[in-house]
């Protein structure tokens, strides 16, 4: 991220601000959505943090940090709608129009705990470093180590589950 | 669950390119006789290549929540369109055989009558018992 851009995006220039938001909004929207594999929670998310972003950029004050302050705020608001969800047992469905494979991805990532799909996603999508993700979420290093080999070998038996269940339908 | 050991954290560092020369040289010793740090190792990269998968199409649809059992009721919105419906349409109010339409004109009528007869004022609460004395100076052929 272009730290002069985000200098003047806090000195309070709209068209600064307006370009990070360009830049941002696609991305947020996509982190949210595979988070919450919903897409008006994923919209509702990206609003909250865009908005976020504007009233508290002033108050950043290492700039390198951007984009780790951009994923903390977005993970917090992730966690107030998984809060919320809690209590009314979502289930997900596949998506239509997409292919079977993406899918069960979605679907799969949705079933193992929300713990371990904040590092999946912030590692494997979002390319964080280990130390990165430690510091972002304010955890040991080895946490965020556990959490990728559970986390991930959890994904691939989801995801194998559901596989097998739809075959078991189709047959 | 097996127990999260040095040469499970050693194979996340190795499969993310965050392993120190020292540390990869021990595990890949470790790896060429240890099954289950095999086994992992293929789990692991097998639910990579489906992450890997979601990420190649981009433009997936996004998937639609549903809620188990009854669909989540947006109680507040609900409310909000009862009673709005209420006002709009009026609601009938039945005391004895008598029975009065209130609608939101009506109900105008009902707190300025409320509002002559009580020195509370038009801010409080109607009690059946007011309405019912509305209702009979109507019938009496009072206000109205």
């Amino acid at each position: 991220m272009d730290e002069k851009l985000i200098e003047r995006a806090k000195r309070g220039e709209r068209e600064a601000f307006e370009e990070i938001m360009r830049r941002w909004e696609p991305k947020i929207y996509s982190f949210a959505l595979k988070h919450l594999g919903n897409v008006d929670d994923a919209k509702d998310v990206t609003q909250e943090v865009l908005f976020l972003i504007y009233r508290k950029i002033y108050q950043l004050k290492n700039t390198d940090a951007f984009s780790s302050w951009v994923y903390s705020i977005t993970l917090n608001e992730i966690r107030k709608i998984w809060k919320r969800r809690e209590k009314d047992r979502v289930e997900i469905r596949l998506p239509e129009g997409s292919s079977e494979r993406v899918g069960y991805a979605i679907f799969a990532l949705q079933m193992i705990p929300p713990e371990h799909r904040e590092v999946i996603l912030l590692k494997e999508i979002e390319g964080f470093s280990i130390k990165e993700i430690a510091e972002m979420l304010k955890i040991p290093e080895g946490t965020v180590k556990s959490r990728l080999f559970y986390g991930l070998k959890a994904l691939r038996r989801e995801y194998l589950r559901l596989k097998e269940e739809a075959n078991g339908r189709i047959q | 669950m097996g127990e999260f050991n040095e040469y499970k954290k050693m194979l996340v560092e190795f499969i993310y390119g965050e392993i120190t020369p020292e540390s990869e040289r021990k595990f890949l010793e470790h790896l060429s006789i240890c099954e289950e740090c095999q086994r992992d190792l293929r789990e692991i990269r097998e639910a990579r290549e489906i992450l890997r998968d979601m990420e190649k199409e981009k433009e997936y649809p996004p998937p639609v929540v549903i809620v188990e059992g009854k669909e989540r009721i947006p109680w507040a919105a609900a409310i909000f369109l009862f009673l709005f419906f209420m006002f709009i349409l009026g609601f009938k109010i039945k005391i004895g055989d008598n029975q009065i339409q209130v609608s939101a004109v009506e109900s105008q009528d009902i707190y300025e009558y409320l509002a002559d007869v009580s020195e509370k004022g038009i801010n409080f609460a109607p009690t059946l018992k007011d309405y019912e004395n509305y209702f009979n100076e109507i019938n009496q052929g009072g206000k109205k």
